[in-house]
């Protein structure tokens, strides 16, 4: 991938007008820029999290997932060997899985507010978002990451700090934790709290937005998702009880998101087969199956929609695998950066993507976003694996 | 000159009988050393099985019997000597450490059956001799488990109500149950470290009188508890110490078992790897648990002498067995100082209740440490129902799991 001399030179023009004049280059650079719409294919990255091996997910003796296995697999191309790299600052772990495929790099994380276990993670190079926003005219709602309840910590990863990319091309992000902070907003606003409640949730409310610590609090919801989070408020009111829950929860805000927001870039980031950690194999086979569901159901809506139907690519890859320790009595129970941790698999299909192909030859998962960066036009400088042309028609 | 011979004689003999004596020694030396090693290693290997390790049960019971009456020997100032009160008590049995097979009189029983006996009395009773202790053993170990389980199994149900029933309904995303788990854990956390405020000086005075009864007596444990607080609260201190390195290795299969090797190994060869593994963690673990429980028996033994010497319990509380050991040992009600001063007094009851209460928050402090080290462990490496069941200090020494992919 050669860099791209003009984009780079405008980009480091902008920069250097930024730190002179502050906010006023800002809205030169942006008007400055004016990019060209897209009219690539719609993508949708399917994170097969948290965590999940081949064996109960793409091996058709074994597996969990049997639209994935024996459905979709066939119309596209299966990579079933790929693999985290195993080099010393690679960790097999969501956070960093999510980002090894956002920015096509195997960098060091490390939790901002140095948690034990904590994700917090400032992507150091450009997302996949990134990419697409400044190369395209795409508005930041038609970005999205649809994220779960129980990993906030993934809800930060919509931009990068890289210099020349950053927040203003950030992606949107739906979830639970960002409809309960919306709707506590606008409760708020609706004056559903009196005297000392309302001092209270005010407080609650700005503890919930200062979570986001490299966007400005008071910042207002993209008019697009407002209007998303009213229409949801309407169907599943106020209680938090009525809608589905955990991946069944990034399923329906998907499909919803697809009828009303309209992505052009979607990540999906399921995670309940997670649950496994605490010891229950059944968590993590079931979590496997509620994904498969929820991944028949989003193809569904997609093949239903004549805007997306012969116009979107999917991808579909896990985040890490799991450890197949023999001396435990639930062998996939961690992630401990075992051999069988690194071993994931890719499943591609859709527009111009090879149907019936299976690639056997080890590749990478940094190779993700080169690959869905190709399949959208765009040039991944920065990503470090190379592009995956075997998936192509 | 009569006395010169006479002392050149003594002499003369005193020189042949010292390499004579030494030798003895240095023989009952090397017997001792094999002993020693031969009832270690046999403990070892019984922990490594799940009923196997009844038997360590049993024999650390009677251990602890050995210990408290030596204990009370020694409280009585030693006025004979300890195989004469021993034989008083008709308990010769109590010298030495107990035997994991055969009786512990067998040669001399042998010996006596052997110049006495005729050939339908040996084959009679040969095998009951070389099967006593060994069935001793297993009936002192399932009583001694049950007492203790009997006790401490409600708080294990709870864990493991807690952890199957919170995480699935973390699973499920039931907002509306989420209080069922952390609430229920929490009541066996407590419900244990309550229980095993009594348990450990329960289970000396269960050994110490070989009747499960006495287990129960409630009112006399309490009242060794309050006698020795701070004793306890270091025997639990020792306890959570004792449970750290055992957390360490029942979860360290976890990162071990990543290890390429066993990749490529057949199952029977990883069943292997780890039976060694846990053969060397028994290795350590054995004497531990042993140690503590010896503990706890001298500290039950002490407890119980000085209650009885200041008039705090009657004999008509104590056991029978007990109140026959106090007998032969001497230990009987002494009279108490003179009055010390009001002031003084005062100083020394507050100071006794504050320090009570303070070993009481920390042994319970202690026993709610060792708790939290089973959540550990079992977030690390999940042992299904018995992981939360049986904790190898407190119930079966055992924990060399193998998962039933192994045949486990």
């Amino acid at each position: 991938m050669r860099p791209d001399r003009r984009l780079f030179l405008s980009a480091a023009c902008v920069s250097a007008a930024e730190l002179a004049f502050g906010g006023p280059a800002r809205a030169l650079g942006q008007g400055r820029r004016r990019a060209p719409e897209y009219r690539g294919p719609n993508v949708i990255l399917v994170r097969f999290g948290g965590g999940a091996r081949r064996r109960e997910t793409i091996d058709p003796a074994h597996t969990y997932a049997p639209f994935l296995c024996h459905e979709l697999a066939p119309r596209g191309t299966l990579l079933r060997t790929m693999e985290i790299s195993s080099g010393p600052n690679v960790k097999t772990g969501h956070g960093t899985g999510t980002l090894y495929l956002l920015t096509g790099r195997y960098d060091r994380y490390e939790d901002l507010e140095g948690r034990l276990l904590g994700e917090r993670y400032e992507p150091k190079a450009p997302t996949l978002f990134e990419y697409l926003r400044k190369a395209y005219d795409v508005p930041e709602h038609q970005t999205l990451i649809v994220n779960g309840e129980d990993r906030i910590d993934e809800e930060f990863y919509t931009f990068s700090n890289h210099h020349v990319f950053g927040v203003d091309y950030r992606s949107q992000v739906l979830s639970l934790y960002r409809y309960k902070t919306w709707l506590l907003e606008r409760r708020i606003a609706e004056g559903a709290f009196q005297d000392e409640e309302l001092a209270r949730q005010t407080r609650e409310l700005a503890k919930m937005r200062s979570l986001d610590l490299r966007v400005d609090a008071n910042e207002r919801t993209a008019p697009a998702i407002d209007r998303f989070w009213t229409r949801w408020r309407a169907h599943y009111g106020d209680s938090g009880f009525v809608n589905p829950r955990g991946d069944r929860l990034l399923t329906e805000l998907a499909v919803r998101a697809l009828k009303d927001i309209r992505p052009r870039l979607m990540m999906i980031n399921y995670q309940d087969c997670d649950y496994v950690h605490w010891g229950y194999p059944s968590h993590y086979t079931r979590g496997v199956s509620i994904m498969d569901e929820g991944l028949a159901r989003i193809v569904a809506t997609v093949e239903a929609d004549e805007a997306y139907r012969e116009n979107t690519v999917f991808c579909v890859v896990p985040d890490c695998g799991r450890d197949n320790n023999r001396l435990m009595s639930v062998p996939y129970q961690h992630h401990f950066g075992s051999r069988t941790s690194r071993e994931i698999f890719a499943l591609f299909f859709g527009a111009g993507i090879a149907s019936h192909g299976i690639v056997d030859r080890t590749v990478d998962q940094i190779q993700v976003a080169a690959t869905l960066g190709r399949t959208m036009g765009l040039t991944t400088d920065i990503a470090e694996g190379h592009v995956l042309e075997e998936v192509f028609a | 000159m009569s006395s010169q011979t006479g002392s050149r004689a003594h002499e003369l003999g005193t020189a042949i009988a010292r390499p004579r004596s030494l030798l003895r020694g240095f023989a009952e030396g090397v017997r001792s050393v094999i002993v020693f090693v031969w009832k270690w290693l046999c403990g070892v290997v019984l922990c490594l099985g799940p009923l196997a390790s009844v038997v360590v049960v049993g024999w650390t019971l009677r251990f602890m019997q050995r210990v408290a009456y030596r204990s009370w020997w020694h409280l009585s100032g030693r006025r004979q000597a300890y195989a004469e009160a021993l034989r008083q008590l008709d308990r010769q049995d109590l010298v030495g450490a107990p035997n994991w097979i055969v009786d512990q009189s067998a040669g001399r029983s042998l010996a006596q059956l052997l110049r006495e006996g005729s050939l339908s009395m040996i084959v009679r009773d040969l095998p009951s001799l070389a099967s006593r202790s060994l069935l001793r053993n297993v009936k002192l170990g399932i009583s001694g488990l049950s007492t203790v389980a009997l006790l401490t199994l409600p708080a294990g149900a709870l864990w493991l109500f807690a952890w199957y029933a919170g995480w699935n309904n973390s699973f499920h995303k039931g907002y509306e149950q989420a209080w069922v788990g952390p609430t229920t854990g929490i009541a066996g956390i407590a419900l244990f470290a309550l229980v095993m405020l009594y348990v450990p000086l329960a289970q000396a005075r269960q050994a110490a009188t070989g009747s499960w009864r006495a287990f129960f007596q409630f009112r006399v444990v309490r009242a060794m508890l309050r006698e020795r607080w701070a004793a306890s609260a270091i025997l639990a201190l020792g306890y959570g110490l004792a449970s750290f390195p055992v957390m360490i290795v029942r979860a360290a299969p976890t990162f071990l078992g990543n290890d390429p090797a066993y990749d490529e190994m057949s199952d029977a060869a990883v069943r292997e790897a780890i039976m060694s593994y846990w053969f060397a963690v028994s290795l350590w673990f054995f004497p531990v648990y042993l140690g503590l429980r010896l503990v706890a028996a001298h500290i039950y033994a002490t407890a119980l002498a000085r209650l009885v010497q200041r008039s705090r319990l009657g004999p008509e509380e104590l056991h029978t067995s007990e109140a026959k050991a106090f007998e032969t040992f001497g230990l009987r009600p002494v009279a108490e100082g003179t009055e010390r001063p009001v002031l003084m007094r005062a100083f020394r009851w507050s100071g006794s209740r504050l320090g009570r209460v303070a070993a009481l928050t920390a042994t319970f402090a202690c026993w709610v440490g060792v708790s939290f080290q089973v959540y550990v462990v079992e977030f690390f490496n999940y042992h299904p129902v018995l992981g939360w069941l049986n904790h190898p200090l407190i119930h079966l020494p055992w924990m060399a799991w193998i998962p039933a992919h192994l045949g486990g």
